[in-house]
């Protein structure tokens, strides 16, 4: 193998920890793939530094060191592309193939079928009507959270499409969905606007990067940790505008 | 009958169906999708028990977590699939989404009282999963290496 080889190799590793950290992956289960895969080539002293925002990765391989970096600007967790890039680093590991074969290795198991748009807003609907259940909303409040979570979707690529990032369609995310649920209700197809509320916000709530920046700091990744957790605040924070926003607008007091 | 129906069988339904909406939601498909919502539903099922019988309600959250947690790694050996696609769909009734949004929806409402109450109960809830979490991926390498242990001795003998 020659020096330009474990080049591709440090590159098709650190594409692998970007894509498994954009789809979810834990820091420690990222740091760990990327320094398997350069150790397998023959890299050594691996140094992989990743939090939620970038990774560094470092190896020396026949005297010369390598440095590369990747940007991380989203997430989009996907347990699918997880399952798979777990199963094909193991295999990486295991046989070494060509580096040159690595990156469309990557590319044809990152090749995952979506869901549709139109699928997609079913299953908003779905989770949006099943919280509103949970938080012991009624028969007719689960429709109306369902048809607002369902249109929600589309209100959502919409604003994405038109270039808004996660704060933007947070913000009017919620105040959409505190404008149906207060408008429906008033209209008397629902009961309780609070419960709507609640049901559709699940889908856009951070408690997910609440979660894991708990568990990054259980994991002693403390500067992930912070990250997560400060994500998590600040859309919560954002989320909340947004519907009290609405609720100011439309005269109305929540809880 | 009543309240076996209203207290214990509804709240696990919808947490199975919320379960699996996420397990939808992250682009998950095929069987797992139903191992996740019966996830959803046995975590949330310990929950409500571990209330039951008295527990603290954090504490009530951790040991939740920590059975969630068991299950998903079971799941995630039986399916090899890597555990957090199972972690966090069948924990996702625990995370105190609500708490977290009505806390902030005090602190814009100038609710001070709200926003402490709800904020602190939101992160302790989340630091309590995570611990369950946490506890749950370690009990689950105990008692894998003590099985391990326990077939080796056994090919001994």
């Amino acid at each position: 193998m020659t020096q330009n080889d474990f080049g591709l190799v440090m590159s098709a590793a650190l594409d692998m920890g970007k894509i498994l950290l954009v789809a979810g992956a834990e820091i420690y289960r990222t740091e760990d793939t990327i320094k398997r895969i350069v150790s397998a080539y023959g890299g050594a002293g691996a140094q992989i530094n990743a939090v939620p925002s970038h990774i560094i990765a470092n190896a020396v391989f026949e005297g010369r060191e390598y440095t590369l970096m990747r940007r991380i600007k989203y997430t989009d967790t996907d347990v699918e592309i997880l399952d798979r890039l777990n199963a094909l680093s193991r295999r990486i590991c295991a046989e070494t193939p060509a580096p040159k074969a690595l990156a469309g290795m990557i590319k044809q198991a990152t090749d995952v079928k979506k869901y549709t748009a139109v699928q997609m807003s079913f299953i908003y609907a779905f989770v949006s009507a099943a919280f509103t259940l949970f938080f012991a909303g009624g028969p007719a409040d689960a429709a109306v959270s369902a048809f607002t979570g369902g249109t929600l979707y589309w209100l959502m690529q919409l604003i994405k499409r038109t270039g808004g990032n996660r704060v933007f369609v947070d913000l009017l995310g919620s105040a959409y969905s505190a404008f149906m649920a207060v408008t429906l209700t008033r209209i008397g197809i629902g009961y309780d606007a609070d419960k709507v509320i609640i049901g559709v916000v699940m889908v856009l709530i951070p408690g997910i990067e609440m979660l894991n920046g708990s568990r990054d700091f259980i994991a002693g990744d403390i500067q992930a940790g912070l990250m997560h957790l400060a994500e998590a605040l600040f859309l919560a924070i954002i989320i909340a505008v947004g519907a009290a926003g609405m609720f100011a607008l439309m005269g109305t007091k929540a809880v | 009958m009543k309240e076996l129906l209203n207290v214990w069988f509804l709240p696990v339904l919808w947490a199975a169906l919320g379960s699996l909406g996420f397990g939808l939601l992250f682009g998950m498909r095929s069987k797992k999708l139903l191992y996740t919502a019966l996830g959803g539903a046995i975590t949330w099922l310990a929950y409500l028990l571990a209330v039951h019988l008295g527990l603290r309600e954090d504490l009530s959250y951790a040991v939740s977590a920590c059975i969630g947690t068991l299950y998903s790694e079971v799941m995630a050996r039986v399916h090899k699939a890597p555990v957090t696609t199972f972690i966090i769909p069948v924990n996702i009734p625990l995370i105190p989404g609500g708490y977290l949004f009505y806390s902030f929806l005090g602190l814009l409402e100038r609710n001070t009282r709200q926003f402490v109450d709800r904020g602190k109960y939101a992160l302790g809830v989340a630091g309590a999963i995570a611990l369950g979490i946490f506890v749950g991926t370690m009990l689950f390498r105990f008692i894998k290496e003590a099985l391990g242990l326990f077939a080796k001795r056994r090919k001994a003998h």
